[in-house]
C-alpha cells in the first residue's frame, strides 16, 4: 500500500497527517503503530472506499502478528464505523477477513473485540451477503482445529441467526449445539456464556426445546467454570419461557446448582436465585435496580421482536439485530438498555411458591461453608426475602442474618450491612425492632470501619419503618460512639444522616444529644469533615428554623471564629456563609437533593439571584445581627486564608442581609478588602462586590 | 480557548483545575500554555523560598494522583489550605501527568497559597527510568508534554524556609553548604547535577552516624545529627523538615525533633502497605502531624488493567 492519496488540492496539511499515519502502520515503533491504528478511520476516510477495501483491508490481513494493544485497536476500527468508510452494507463483508484473522490470536480482549466488530458489520449486510459471506464464516470458524476460532463462532451466532435464511438457521443451531459439546472446555465455557444471547433470538419454541436442554447439559458439565455460566444463563432462559412453564423447568436446575460441590457455582447461584424470583414475578431481571446482581446474565435482548418473526429485513428489525448482537457480545452489559424497551413479562401463575422454594435454597447460600458465597448471598438478603414474600423464608434468613452478623470474614458482614437493613420492608414494626435493630446495632458496633459505614448509609431505610422513639433508645448511643470513629469517612457518613435524626428526634432530644457533636465536628482533624459539617448546620437548622440556630449555633460558631487555628476560623466563616445563604428554590435544586449541597449550590449559582427562596424575617435578622457581624470581624484576621474566605462568605449572606446592610457594612468591607496585601484576597474580594452590584 | 491565544485567565486556570481535579489530562496546548505561565511565576522564587505560616507540608506523591485527592480531603483544598510541596511529584504511580499538572496549575492559579519545590525526580534522568517519560508518551502520543514538564523542573526552587525557622528540602544537607546564603548562590536552573551542594539537597539522607558518611543512593550524602545541630544554630533554624525516604508511620522525627522526614504516599507503589502523613504547621508555627490511608478502591477511577485471560478463572 502506497501512502499517496487522491485528495483535493488545499487539503496539502491534512494530505501529510494521513501519510504519515499509513506511513507509521509499519513504524517498527509500536506506539507509532498503535496510535496510526487508532486512527483507521481517518486513514480510511482518506485513501476513499475503492482503496479502502483494495489496498487497507488486504494490507491489514497480513497484519495481525502485531502487539496486542495494536490488534485491539484495529478490531475496534473495523466495527460499525467503518462499514461506511468501505463503501455502505454493500461492502461490509469485506471488514469480515481481517476480523476473521483477529478472531482467532491468542489474546482474549482482542478476539472478544474482533468478534463484537463482526457482529457489527454483520448486522448492517444484507440478506443475500449473510448467506454468501457470514455463514460460510461461521463454519469455518466453528470447524477449525484451533479453539480460539470455535470460541469465536460461539460469539457470533446470535448476531447471524435471526439474519440468516429460514433453511440455513437449523445448520446454525446443530453448530451451536455441537460447541456445547466441544472436547475443549474454553469452547464450552464460551457456548456456555452466549447461550443466553443466542436464545434471546430463538423463537419461543426452540428455546424450550434447544436451549433449555443445552443449559441443563452445561450444568452438570464436569468443569465447574461451565456449571457456573450455565447456571448465569437460566434466569436469562426464564423470561423467555412461557409464564406457565417458567418455574418447573428452571428451579430444579437452580437448586441443583445451589448445591454445587464447587463453591464458584454456588456463589453464582445466590445472584442467580434472585434473578429467578424476579423472573418469576414477572419482572426482567438485571435491572440497574439491581446493583448488587452485576453478574445477572438477562442477555435478553429484543426476545420477543425479533424471535418470531422471520427475518424480513425492515427498519425495526435491523435495528433490533443489531442490539442483539451486542447483547450477545457483552451480555451482561447490554442487559440493561435492553430491558428497557422490552414488553412486561407475565408473572408465573406458580410464583408464590417458587419464589419461597429459591428462598429456602438461598437461605442456605447464607449458611454456605465458603464465605465468598456467604457474601454473595449476604448482599442480596432483604431483595430475596422481598420477593419471597413468605414468613418461613423470612425466618429463616432472619436466623441466617443472625449468625452473619458475627461471622468471622469482615467482608461477609461488609456484605450483610448493606443489605440487612432493607429486610425493614417485609417486617412488622415489632419484628424490626426485636430482630432487626439488633443485628444493625451489632454491625454499628463492628470492629471493620467498612462495615460500620455501610450500616451507617443506609440507617434511613430503618427509619422508615421503625418509629422515631425506637431510633432514640436503640441506635442513638452508638451514633453518638460514632460520632468519634476512628475512620473519617464513617464520621462523615454520620454527618450526612444529621438532618434525617433531626426530624426524627426533635429539637429537645437533638439539642441535648446531637447539637455538640454537630459543632465538634467543625474542629475535626480532616478538612472534608470540617466541610461537610459547615454544609450540616444549615441543613438542621432547615429542620429547627433560624431561631433555633440563633440560640443553639451561632454562640457556639462565635467561638470556633476565634479559634488559634486559620482552619478552623475558615470552617466557622464558612459555616456561619452557609448557614445564611438564601435556599434555591425547591424545583432549581433538583428533588431530593440533600440540604448540604443545597448549601453549596448557592455558592456556585450566586447570579442565579431568581431561583432563590426568599429570606424570612427571621433569616434576615439572623443575617444582620450575627452572622455578617461574625464574619466581618475576621476580615482583619491575620492570615490571608481567613480574610479571602470572609469576601466569599459576604458575597453569600448578601442576599440574605436587609439592603441597608448591603449598601453599608457589606461594602465597606469588601471595599477595604479590595486594597488588602494578599492578592487572593484582593481577588475574591473583587468577585464578591462585582457580584454585589446587581 | 485562551491557551491557544497566550493569555491565561483565572476562569481558564479554574476550568483546567476542575478538570485535573477529575483526572483527566489536559491537552498539549493547555500543557504548554500552563508552563509558560508556570515558568514567569517560578523564575522569581529564590533558591530558598520564603513562605509564610501557616502551611501544610506534604512529602512525596509520586503520581499517586488518587491518593493526592485524598491528601486535600484530609488536609483541606488549595487555596483554603496553604501548601508546601517538598518534590518527587512524578514518576512510579500511575497519573503523574495529572498529578504534576495539578499542582502545577494550582501553583499558577494561586501562587502565594501553594509552594512547590524540586525533588530528585525532577528531572530528566530520571524519569526516563521510572515512568514519567514513557507515561508522557502514552498518554500524548510524542515526548513534547515530557520536554515541557522538565524544563519547568529545573524552574523549581531547591529549597524553602517558614518564617525564617523551619527549613524544608527534598534530600538534605549537603557538606558544602554552611548557611542559606550558599544555596542562595547556586545556579539552580539546570538538570540536577550528579555531585555537589544542589544534587546533595535533593538525595541526601539523615542517618544515625558522627559527621558525614556515603550515601547507599550513589548520590549525595549522610549526615548525622551534630551536623544537624550545627546547620540549625548556625542559621536560625529550628526544624528541618524532609521526604525523600518511605517512612511506614508517614513521618518521623530525629535528632531531638530538630528533623522531620514527611511522607505524603500512602500504599507507596501500590504495594508498601505504608500510611501517609501531612505536616499542618499552625501561625505560631505549631505542629500537627495529619496521617492518612491510601484512597479507597471506589474512589479511585476504572483501572485500565486488561481482564485476566479466560483460562486463568
Amino acid at each position: 500500500m502506497s501512502s499517496s492519496t487522491h485528495a483535493a488540492p488545499g487539503e496539502d496539511s491534512e494530505l501529510v497527517k494521513v501519510a504519515v499515519l499509513i506511513d507509521e502502520l509499519k513504524h517498527e515503533d509500536v506506539q507509532l503503530r498503535l496510535n496510526s491504528m487508532r486512527q483507521l478511520a481517518t486513514i480510511a476516510g482518506a485513501l476513499g472506499p475503492e482503496r479502502t477495501r483494495e489496498e487497507l483491508l488486504p494490507f491489514l490481513v497480513e497484519s495481525v502478528d502485531d502487539d496486542d494493544d495494536v490488534l485491539r485497536a484495529m478490531a475496534e476500527g473495523l466495527g460499525e464505523s467503518m462499514v461506511e468508510l468501505v463503501g455502505g452494507p454493500e461492502h461490509a463483508f469485506a471488514l469480515l477477513a481481517p476480523l476473521e484473522q483477529l478472531a482467532t490470536v491468542e489474546e482474549l480482549s482482542v478476539r472478544d473485540r474482533a468478534v463484537q466488530s463482526m457482529s457489527e458489520a454483520i448486522s448492517t449486510m444484507p440478506e443475500d451477503h449473510i448467506e454468501e459471506n457470514a455463514l460460510p464464516l461461521l463454519s469455518r470458524l466453528a470447524e477449525r482445529d484451533w479453539f480460539t476460532s470455535r470460541i469465536a463462532a460461539a460469539g457470533l451466532v446470535a448476531s447471524i441467526y435471526p439474519r440468516a435464511p429460514d433453511g440455513a438457521r437449523k445448520r446454525i443451531v446443530t453448530l451451536f449445539q455441537s460447541l456445547c459439546t466441544d472436547t475443549t472446555p474454553m469452547v464450552r465455557r464460551a457456548a456456555a456464556s452466549h447461550l443466553a444471547g443466542f436464545a434471546a433470538v430463538l423463537p419461543a419454541d426452540l428455546v424450550d426445546t434447544v436451549a433449555l436442554p443445552l443449559a441443563g447439559q452445561l450444568s452438570t458439565d464436569e468443569q465447574d467454570s461451565v456449571r457456573l455460566l450455565a447456571a448465569e444463563s437460566f434466569a436469562a432462559l426464564a423470561v423467555l419461557l412461557p409464564a406457565a412453564s417458567r418455574s418447573s423447568s428452571t428451579l430444579p436446575p437452580l437448586k441443583r446448582l445451589a448445591k454445587d460441590s464447587s463453591w464458584r457455582v454456588r456463589w453464582s447461584s445466590a445472584s442467580q436465585a434472585l434473578a429467578i424470583c424476579q423472573a418469576l414475578r414477572g419482572q426482567r431481571p438485571g435491572r440497574p435496580t439491581d446493583a448488587a446482581g452485576s453478574a445477572a446474565p438477562s442477555a435478553a435482548g429484543p426476545a420477543g421482536a425479533a424471535a418470531g418473526s422471520s427475518a424480513t429485513s425492515s427498519s425495526s428489525s435491523s435495528s433490533a439485530s443489531a442490539s442483539s448482537a451486542a447483547a450477545a457480545a457483552t451480555a451482561t452489559a447490554a442487559a440493561g438498555g435492553a430491558a428497557s424497551h422490552l414488553p412486561p413479562l407475565e408473572p408465573a401463575p406458580d410464583a408464590d411458591t417458587g419464589c419461597v422454594e429459591v428462598g429456602m435454597a438461598f437461605a442456605e447460600l447464607l449458611g454456605d461453608s465458603e464465605a465468598e458465597v456467604r457474601a454473595a448471598a449476604a448482599a442480596r438478603v432483604s431483595q430475596v426475602a422481598s420477593q419471597a414474600r413468605d414468613a418461613t423464608v423470612t425466618d429463616r434468613v432472619l436466623e441466617r442474618c443472625r449468625e452473619l452478623a458475627s461471622d468471622s470474614f469482615e467482608h461477609v458482614r461488609a456484605a450483610l450491612a448493606g443489605s440487612v437493613l432493607g429486610m425493614a420492608g417485609v417486617l412488622s414494626d415489632e419484628r424490626c425492632e426485636a430482630d432487626l435493630l439488633p443485628i444493625a446495632l451489632e454491625l454499628l458496633r463492628d470492629t471493620a470501619s467498612q462495615v460500620r459505614l455501610s450500616v451507617i448509609e443506609r440507617l434511613e431505610e430503618v427509619n422508615a419503618v421503625a418509629g422515631s422513639k425506637l431510633l432514640t433508645e436503640t441506635l442513638l448511643p452508638a451514633i453518638v460512639d460514632l460520632a468519634k470513629d476512628a475512620q473519617w469517612r464513617v464520621r462523615r457518613a454520620l454527618l450526612a444522616f444529621m438532618p434525617l435524626l433531626a426530624r426524627q428526634l426533635g429539637e429537645a432530644t437533638f439539642s441535648s444529644r446531637l447539637t455538640d457533636i454537630c459543632i465538634e465536628w467543625l474542629s475535626d482533624d480532616v478538612a472534608s469533615v470540617r466541610d461537610d459539617a459547615a454544609s450540616n448546620l444549615r441543613a438542621v437548622t432547615d429542620v429547627f428554623g433560624f431561631e433555633w440556630a440563633g440560640r443553639s449555633l451561632v454562640p457556639r460558631l462565635k467561638s470556633l471564629a476565634a479559634d488559634p487555628s486559620y482552619l478552623i476560623r475558615v470552617t466557622a466563616v464558612r459555616a456561619a456563609a452557609r448557614l445564611g445563604a438564601l435556599a434555591p428554590a425547591a424545583p432549581a435544586a433538583g428533588a431530593g437533593a440533600s440540604a448540604a449541597s443545597k448549601a453549596k449550590g448557592a455558592a456556585s449559582a450566586a447570579s442565579a439571584r431568581a431561583a432563590f427562596v426568599p429570606a424570612s424575617a427571621a433569616h434576615a435578622a439572623l443575617v444582620d445581627k450575627e452572622l455578617l457581624p461574625l464574619v466581618i470581624a475576621l476580615t482583619k484576621d491575620a492570615v490571608p486564608n481567613v480574610r479571602f474566605n470572609v469576601a466569599k462568605a459576604v458575597a453569600l449572606l448578601a442576599p440574605a442581609a436587609t439592603p441597608e446592610k448591603r449598601s453599608g457594612r457589606i461594602r465597606d468591607a469588601l471595599a477595604k478588602m479590595r486594597d488588602d496585601k494578599d492578592a487572593d484576597v484582593r481577588h475574591f474580594s473583587g468577585v464578591a462586590l462585582s457580584e454585589l452590584k446587581d | 480557548m485562551s491557551a491557544t491565544a497566550g493569555a491565561l485567565t483565572a476562569s481558564d486556570l479554574d476550568r483546567q483545575i476542575e478538570q485535573l481535579k477529575r483526572c483527566e489530562y489536559l491537552k498539549e496546548s493547555e500543557v504548554k500554555a500552563l508552563c509558560s505561565k508556570a515558568r514567569e511565576i517560578l523564575v522569581d522564587e529564590s533558591n530558598v523560598q520564603r513562605v509564610d505560616s501557616p502551611v501544610t507540608i506534604c512529602g512525596d506523591i509520586h503520581g499517586q494522583f488518587y491518593d493526592l485527592v485524598e491528601l486535600f480531603k484530609v488536609g483541606g483544598d488549595c487555596p483554603d489550605t496553604n501548601y508546601l510541596f517538598l518534590g518527587d511529584f512524578v514518576d512510579r504511580g500511575f497519573y503523574s501527568v495529572e498529578t504534576f499538572l495539578l499542582l502545577l496549575a494550582l501553583k499558577v492559579r494561586y501562587p502565594d497559597r501553594i509552594t512547590l519545590i524540586r525533588g530528585n525526580h525532577e528531572s530528566r534522568q530520571i524519569t526516563q527510568v521510572y515512568g514519567f517519560y514513557d507515561e508522557c508518551l502514552r498518554k500524548y502520543g510524542s515526548v513534547n508534554v515530557w520536554r515541557y514538564c522538565t524544563e519547568i523542573f529545573d524552574y523549581l526552587s531547591l529549597s524553602a524556609i517558614i518564617d525564617n525557622k523551619v527549613f524544608c528540602v527534598h534530600g538534605g544537607l549537603s557538606p558544602s553548604i554552611n548557611n542559606l546564603d550558599q544555596i542562595h548562590s547556586i545556579d539552580r536552573k539546570q538538570e540536577v547535577p550528579h555531585d555537589g551542594a544542589m544534587c546533595d539537597l535533593m538525595w541526601s539522607d539523615p542517618e544515625d552516624i558522627d559527621g558525614w558518611g556515603l550515601s547507599p543512593r550513589g548520590a549525595g550524602y549522610l549526615f548525622g545529627g551534630d551536623v544537624v545541630d550545627k546547620f540549625c544554630s548556625l542559621n536560625g533554624v529550628s526544624l528541618i523538615c524532609r521526604a525523600h525516604q518511605l517512612v511506614m508511620e508517614g513521618y518521623k522525627l530525629l535528632f531531638n525533633e530538630k528533623l522531620v522526614t514527611v511522607w505524603s504516599a500512602p500504599n507507596y507503589c501500590y504495594r508498601c502497605g505504608n500510611v501517609a502523613a501531612i505536616l499542618e504547621l499552625d501561625e505560631h508555627l505549631g505542629r500537627s502531624f495529619k496521617i492518612f490511608e491510601a484512597a479507597p478502591q471506589e474512589a479511585r477511577g476504572v483501572p485500565s488493567r486488561k481482564p485476566a485471560p479466560d483460562y486463568f478463572l
